[in-house]
C-alpha cells in the first residue's frame, strides 16, 4: 500500500471495498445451494426414520467419536454438525479429539517409501543434474516451439473453442493452439494427443486449456474430468494445473477431477505429485487425494468409469499394486561403518566422495520385474507398448547391474592436490570377482570407447582415459602422472599416508557412524588454494579443518547432514552459536509463520567485541565518536542487557506491510528501555538541526502490559516499531496487532514448536534441542501474491512455490565443531557449491597436459 | 453451554407445510443468504456451511413457518449472524478464496492487481476485525456498509430506532478506524 494512502479512513473504506466487492460466481452460487439442499433434504428424509433424543452437550460429546468416524446416521450427523456450528466448548471437545491427527486424508492409503529401483534413477538425475547445470539453464529459460500444442484424435458429441466471440465449434483432428480455451458439451467426449504423445481422455463439461514452455507441457483444468496417460519423456513434465493444484508427472495414468468444491486427483500406473500451495504429495497406484476437505473420498472404480478404456485401466492398477509391494521387499544398502577405500586414496586428496555400489540392488528389483513381467500378461502389454524406451531401459540396467558385479559395496571420487593445485578426480572402487578385465575389454571394444585398461606392469600403450586395475582394486583416471602413486597405494594399502592425515581420520570418525552418500572437503587446504585465508583468520573461520556432508537413509526417513570441524575450541563470529538449549524466543512465532530463524548464542557483549576484532580502526574510531554523542556506550548500555537467544520471523501478512517479529531475550529491561529512549533523543535532536522532527518513544500502560512504540514524527520518514518486554523477552514488530498476536501464541503455547507440521519437517538425530534453526514455509504466500500481482504468470508462480518447499535446516554447537541436519535435500546444494570449486582449481600444468 | 434436542423423526422434524413447503423456502431466499454470508466469511465454503446451518436451524425450531413472520428476513439476519460467528470461531485466517470470485477481467479498466491484493488483504483483516464486535454493532455494521442498506432500513429490520443505528455505526466506525491504524502502521488522525 502506498504510505499516502495511511489514513485510517481511507483504509478503512478500502476494506469495506474489499469485503463488499467481493461478489461470488453465479456457478458457485448454483452448486453451494444444490450441496446444501441436498443434505437438508437428505437429512430430513433419514430423519424420519431416526428416534431418541440427546440431552445437553455431554449427549452431542458422546456422539463426537462416531460423528467423527461417519458412522453416524446423516439426520443426527447434521444435528451433531450444526451444534459444534453453535457450541465452543462442543467444538473444543471435538477439535482437542482430532488433535492428533493431520489434514484428512480422502483415502487411507500409505504413500509407501520409493521402489529402489526408483530411488536409484533419482540418484543418477541428481548427478546429471549436478554435471549439467547449462543444459538446465536451457531447459528452464528456453522458449517453446511454435505450432499446435494438442490434436483432437476423436471426438463423440460437440467440443468448442471458447474465444471472445463466443463459442466455435472444434472437428475431429483438428489442433489446438497455446492456451486456447476448449470446453466439451453436455454428453460429450474426446480423446486428445499432446505434441509429448501423451494421451487425454476428456468426459462432458470439462474446460480445459494447453500450453507449453521450453520442454513443459501445461494442461489447465478449469473444470471437468480428465484421463491422462502421460508418454515416457526424456526431459520436461507434463504438468495439469488447476487453480488449486498441479500435478507433475513423467510417464504415468491418471485422472484429475476439478469441481467446484475443489480436485480429486486419482493414480492408475506411475508416480504423481500433487503440489497444492507448498505441500506436495506423492501418489502411487490406487492412491487418491483431494484439494479439499469437502470433496469426498471416491472410488478409483467410479472415478474413471466414464472411460472407454476404465476395464483396461483396472487390470493394470492391480498388477502393478501387485508389482510395486514386490518391489517394496527389495531393501537399500544398509549404512557403511568403515571404507577400505579410505586406504588407497591418494595421499594428497583434498575431496573425497563415497556412495554405496547399487548394483545388487538394482539386479534384485530387476529379477522381481522380470519375474512379474512373466505372470502378468496386462504388465507385459504395458511394458511392450513403447518398445524402444523399453528395450533402452533394459540395456542400461544390465549393464549397470554387470559391472556392478564385479564391485565392492562402495565407490568413491578423489581429487587430489598436485603442486598446491587441485588435479583430475580419481574414480575407484574394490574387485570383488574374476573377470572385470575381460569384462571391460568386450565393453570397450563394443563401444569403441577411448580407453586404456593397464594393469601396471610393462608400457601404458594408448591414450584417454585410463582403467587401472591392480592388487583387488580399479581406478578410473585421467592423468597419468598419478598412476605411479595409484600403484603403489594399491600394492600396500598399509603405507599410505591419507590414513594418518587429519582429513582421513575424520572421514574415518564419519564412516565409523555409519555413511550413506558422503562428500568431504579439507577446507584447511582448500582455503590455502583459494587465498582468503587470511581474510577469514579473524573471524575464527579459518579455523577450520573439513566439511562434511552426508545423505544417509535412517528408517524410512532420508537424513541430509553437515559438519565442520575446526582445529580447535572455535573462536571468533565462528563460536557465536552456542551448544544446544531450549530456544524461548521461538515460542512467539506462530504456525502460520512463513519464516523463522532463530539462534542460542553466547554472551551478546562478546560478540560485539568479536564484531570489533574483525572489523578495522577506522569503525572502532567511528563507533568511539557516536558512543559520546549519545553518551551510551553499545557494549555495556545494549549489548550486555541482553541475553543469549533470539528470533526472527515472517508470521502473517506480507501485505500492506511484512509482519515482521524480533524476539530477543533482555536480561536488564530497563536499561535496554532508557538506552532505546536515549538513542531517539539522538536522534530527534540530529534531526532538528537538519529541519526535521525526530523520533519519539510513547509508552502506554494497558491491562498490566506496557507498550512501547518507536516512530518517526516525520511524515513518511520510517516505518513504527512497537515492542513490549514480555517474560524476559523483547517482542518487536510493524504492528501492535503483530505483536499481540505474538503474545497470545505464546499465552496459548499454539506456537510453531508444538505444530504437528513442523514436527514431521524436524531431521531425527540424538539432540532434543538446537542451536539455531531455519524454518521457511513461504512458497504458497510468495506464489499467491505473484499470482495477485502478475495473473498472466501462473507457471512462474507455481515453480517458485514448488522451489520453495517447506523446510528446516537445524543446527548445532559443540566444543570444536559446527553441526547441521535437514531433511531438505541440502546434499544437492553442497555439490553445486563445491562442483565449481573443482573446476576452477585446476592447474596452469593441467591445463598444458591437456593440450 | 446445555441444551436438549429431540432427533429429527420425533418432535420437532420436518415443518408440519412438508419438505416441498421448505423447499420453496430455500428456493426463494437462498441467494441472498448465501451472497451475504460468502461476503463475510470470505469464501463459498464457509458461506455453504453458513447457508445450511439457518436452514437446519429454521426446520428444527418452527413447527410452523407462518410462525416466523417475515421468514426471508429472519433468515437473511440470520445468515449474517451465523457468519459472523463463524469468522470469529475461526483459529486462524483461512484466508480468501478467490476461486469462486469473479474478477476483473485483464481488459476491465477495473483490473489493477496491486489494488485488489491491497483491498483483499484489507478485506480480510475487516471481517475478522467485524468478528470482534458487539453482536449488534456487528450485525449493523455489515448491514449498512457490506449490504449497502441505508439507515431507516436497518432500523425496521431491527426493530430499532435510526438514532440507535446512526450512533451504534459511528462509534463502531471510530474504533475500527483506531484499530486499523494500529494493525497496518497507518498515521493518526
Amino acid at each position: 500500500m502506498k504510505l499516502s494512502d495511511r489514513n485510517p479512513e481511507t483504509m478503512l473504506n478500502r476494506a469495506i471495498e474489499g469485503v463488499s466487492g467481493a461478489q461470488p460466481d453465479p456457478a458457485a452460487v448454483r452448486e453451494a445451494a444444490r450441496r446444501a439442499w441436498s443434505r437438508i433434504a437428505e437429512g430430513s428424509r433419514f430423519g424420519e426414520q431416526d428416534t431418541g433424543s440427546v440431552h445437553g452437550c455431554a449427549g452431542f460429546q458422546s456422539l463426537i467419536p462416531d460423528f467423527q468416524n461417519r458412522s453416524l446416521s446423516p439426520a443426527r450427523a447434521l444435528l451433531v454438525q450444526d451444534h459444534l456450528n453453535e457450541c465452543v466448548v462442543c467444538r473444543k471437545f471435538a477439535q482437542a479429539r482430532l488433535a492428533p491427527a493431520a489434514v484428512p486424508n480422502v483415502i487411507a492409503m500409505p504413500v509407501r517409501s520409493a521402489a529402489p529401483w526408483r530411488k536409484y534413477a533419482v540418484a543418477a538425475a541428481l548427478l546429471v543434474a549436478v554435471g549439467l547445470p547449462s543444459y538446465w539453464a536451457w531447459e528452464n529459460l528456453g522458449l517453446s516451439a511454435d505450432g499446435p500444442r494438442a490434436t483432437v484424435q476423436r471426438l463423440d458429441g460437440v467440443m468448442y473453442r471458447v474465444t471472445s466471440a463466443g463459442l466455435r465449434p472444434v472437428a475431429s483432428g483438428e489442433a489446438l493452439n497455446e492456451a486456447e480455451i476448449v470446453r466439451t458439451g453436455a454428453g460429450a467426449k474426446a480423446v486428445l494427443r499432446l505434441r509429448d504423445g501423451s494421451t487425454v481422455e476428456v468426459n462432458e463439461r470439462a474446460e480445459f486449456s494447453v500450453s507449453a514452455r521450453a520442454s513443459d507441457t501445461t494442461l489447465r483444468l478449469e473444470r471437468g474430468a480428465i484421463i491422462v496417460q502421460a508418454a515416457k519423456r526424456r526431459s520436461g513434465h507434463l504438468y495439469v494445473a488447476s487453480s488449486d493444484s498441479r500435478v507433475s508427472v513423467t510417464g504415468t495414468i491418471f485422472s484429475v477431477n476439478r469441481g467446484v468444491a475443489g480436485s480429486r486427483v486419482s493414480v492408475v500406473e506411475g508416480e504423481v505429485r500433487v503440489e497444492q500451495g507448498s505441500e506436495t504429495r506423492v501418489l502411487r497406484p490406487g492412491d487418491q487425494t483431494s484439494t479439499h476437505a469437502s470433496v469426498g473420498a471416491s472410488s478409483l472404480v467410479d472415478e474413471i468409469s466414464w472411460s472407454e478404456r476404465s476395464n483396461e485401466y483396472l487390470a493394470l492398477l492391480r498388477e502393478i499394486t501387485a508389482l510395486t509391494q514386490k518391489l517394496d521387499s527389495v531393501h537399500m544398502p544398509g549404512l557403511r561403518y568403515a571404507s577400505r577405500l579410505l586406504d588407497v586414496a591418494p595421499s594428497s586428496t583434498v575431496v573425497f566422495a563415497s556412495i554405496p555400489n547399487l548394483g545388487q540392488v538394482l539386479g534384485e528389483a530387476h529379477t522381481v520385474f522380470e519375474n512379474q513381467l512373466r505372470q502378468s500378461p496386462v504388465l507385459r502389454a504395458w511394458w511392450q507398448k513403447n518398445p524402444g524406451m523399453s528395450a533402452e531401459i533394459e540395456q542400461a540396467i544390465t549393464k549397470i547391474r554387470n559391472i556392478s558385479s564385479y564391485l565392492g559395496d562402495e565407490i568413491a571420487l578423489a581429487l587430489p592436490m598436485r603442486a598446491g593445485f587441485r588435479d583430475d578426480p580419481v574414480i575407484f572402487a574394490e574387485v570383488k570377482r574374476e573377470g572385470l578385465r575381460q569384462f571391460l575389454e568386450r565393453e570397450v571394444k563394443i563401444a569403441n570407447a577411448p580407453f586404456t585398461i593397464w594393469d601396471g606392469v610393462g608400457p601404458l600403450n594408448g591414450g584417454g582415459t585410463i582403467v587401472l586395475l591392480r592388487g583387488g582394486y580399479v581406478a578410473i583416471l585421467e592423468n597419468p602422472d598419478d598412476l605411479r602413486e595409484m600403484v603403489q597405494r594399491f600394492d600396500s594399502p598399509a603405507a599410505n599416508p591419507f590414513s594418518a592425515t587429519p582429513f582421513g581420520k575424520r572421514l574415518r570418525d564419519a564412516f565409523a557412524q555409519g555413511a550413506g552418500m558422503l562428500l568431504a572437503g579439507d577446507t584447511e587446504r582448500l582455503s590455502t588454494m583459494s587465498g582468503v585465508q587470511q581474510e577469514m583468520q579473524s573471524s575464527g573461520f579459518s579455523d577450520a579443518r573439513s566439511v562434511i556432508i552426508q545423505q544417509k537413509q535412517v528408517g524410512s526417513e532420508v537424513q541430509h547432514s553437515a559438519s565442520i570441524s575446526f582445529a580447535g575450541p572455535r573462536r571468533g563470529i565462528a563460536s557465536w552459536i552456542a551448544r544446544s538449549a531450549p530456544v524461548g524466543s521461538l515460542t512467539y512465532v506462530s504456525p502460520e509463520a512463513q519464516v523463522a530463524v532463530s539462534a542460542v548464542v553466547k554472551n551478546p557483549a562478546e560478540m560485539f567485541d568479536d564484531v570489533l576484532r574483525v572489523t578495522g580502526s577506522e569503525f572502532l574510531k567511528e563507533l568511539k565518536e557516536a558512543e559520546t554523542q549519545l553518551g551510551l556506550r553499545v557494549r555495556d548500555d545494549i549489548a550486555s542487557a541482553l541475553g543469549g537467544d533470539a528470533t526472527f520471523a515472517l508470521d502473517g501478512a506480507l501485505l500492506p506491510v511484512p509482519s515482521w517479529k524480533f524476539i530477543v531475550e533482555v536480561t536488564n529491561p530497563s536499561l535496554l528501555q532508557r538506552s532505546l529512549e536515549r538513542v531517539a533523543a539522538e536522534m530527534t535532536r540530529e534531526a532538528v538541526k537538519q529541519g526535521g522532527k525526530g523520533v519519539e518513544v510513547v509508552s502506554q500502560t494497558e491491562d498490566g502490559q506496557t507498550w512501547h512504540t518507536f516512530r518517526s514524527l516525520d511524515v513518511n520518514r520510517m516505518p513504527e516499531m512497537h515492542y513490549v518486554f514480555h517474560s524476559g523477552y523483547l517482542v518487536a514488530g510493524p504492528s501492535r496487532s503483530v505483536v499481540q498476536k505474538a503474545l497470545q501464541t505464546r499465552n496459548s503455547r499454539t506456537y510453531l514448536t508444538r505444530s504437528q507440521h513442523f514436527l514431521d519437517l524436524l531431521p531425527r538425530d540424538r539432540d532434543t534441542n538446537f542451536s539455531a534453526l531455519v524454518y521457511q514455509n513461504a512458497g504458497g504466500t510468495i506464489s499467491a501474491l505473484m499470482r495477485a500481482g502478475s495473473m498472466g504468470n501462473a507457471a512462474g508462480a507455481d515453480d517458485l512455490a514448488q522451489a520453495l518447499k517447506p523446510m528446516v535446516i537445524t543446527a548445532y554447537g559443540g566444543a570444536d565443531s559446527l553441526e547441521f541436519s535437514s531433511k531438505a535435500n541440502t546434499l544437492h546444494l553442497a555439490m553445486q557449491m563445491l562442483l565449481p570449486a573443482m573446476v576452477h582449481g585446476t592447474s596452469p600444468e593441467r591445463v598444458a597436459y591437456r593440450k | 453451554m446445555q441444551a436438549t434436542m429431540t432427533v429429527a423423526g420425533a418432535s420437532p422434524g420436518p415443518p408440519p407445510g412438508g419438505l416441498p413447503d421448505f423447499e420453496q423456502v430455500f428456493l426463494a431466499h437462498h441467494e441472498r443468504v448465501l451472497r451475504a454470508a460468502f461476503r463475510i466469511a470470505g469464501n463459498m465454503s464457509d458461506a455453504e456451511d453458513v447457508l445450511q446451518t439457518v436452514f437446519l436451524r429454521l426446520m428444527r425450531n418452527s413447527n410452523d413457518l407462518t410462525a416466523v413472520g417475515d421468514v426471508g428476513n429472519y433468515l437473511y439476519r440470520a445468515g449474517i449472524n451465523a457468519a459472523v460467528d463463524l469468522v470469529r470461531s475461526r483459529k486462524h485466517d483461512s484466508g480468501l478464496s478467490t476461486d469462486d470470485m469473479i474478477l476483473p477481467a485483464s481488459g476491465d479498466p477495473a483490473w489493477d492487481p496491486a489494488r485488489l491484493q491491497e483491498s483483499s488483504e484489507l478485506g480480510q483483516w475487516l471481517r475478522h476485525a467485524v468478528s470482534q464486535l458487539h453482536p449488534t454493532a456487528a450485525e449493523m455494521f455489515v448491514l449498512r456498509y457490506f449490504e449497502g442498506y441505508e439507515n431507516p432500513e436497518i432500523a425496521r429490520m431491527m426493530d430499532t430506532s435510526e438514532g440507535t443505528v446512526a450512533v451504534t455505526l459511528h462509534r463502531t466506525r471510530t474504533r475500527l478506524q483506531n484499530d486499523i491504524r494500529s494493525a497496518f502502521g497507518g498515521r493518526r488522525q
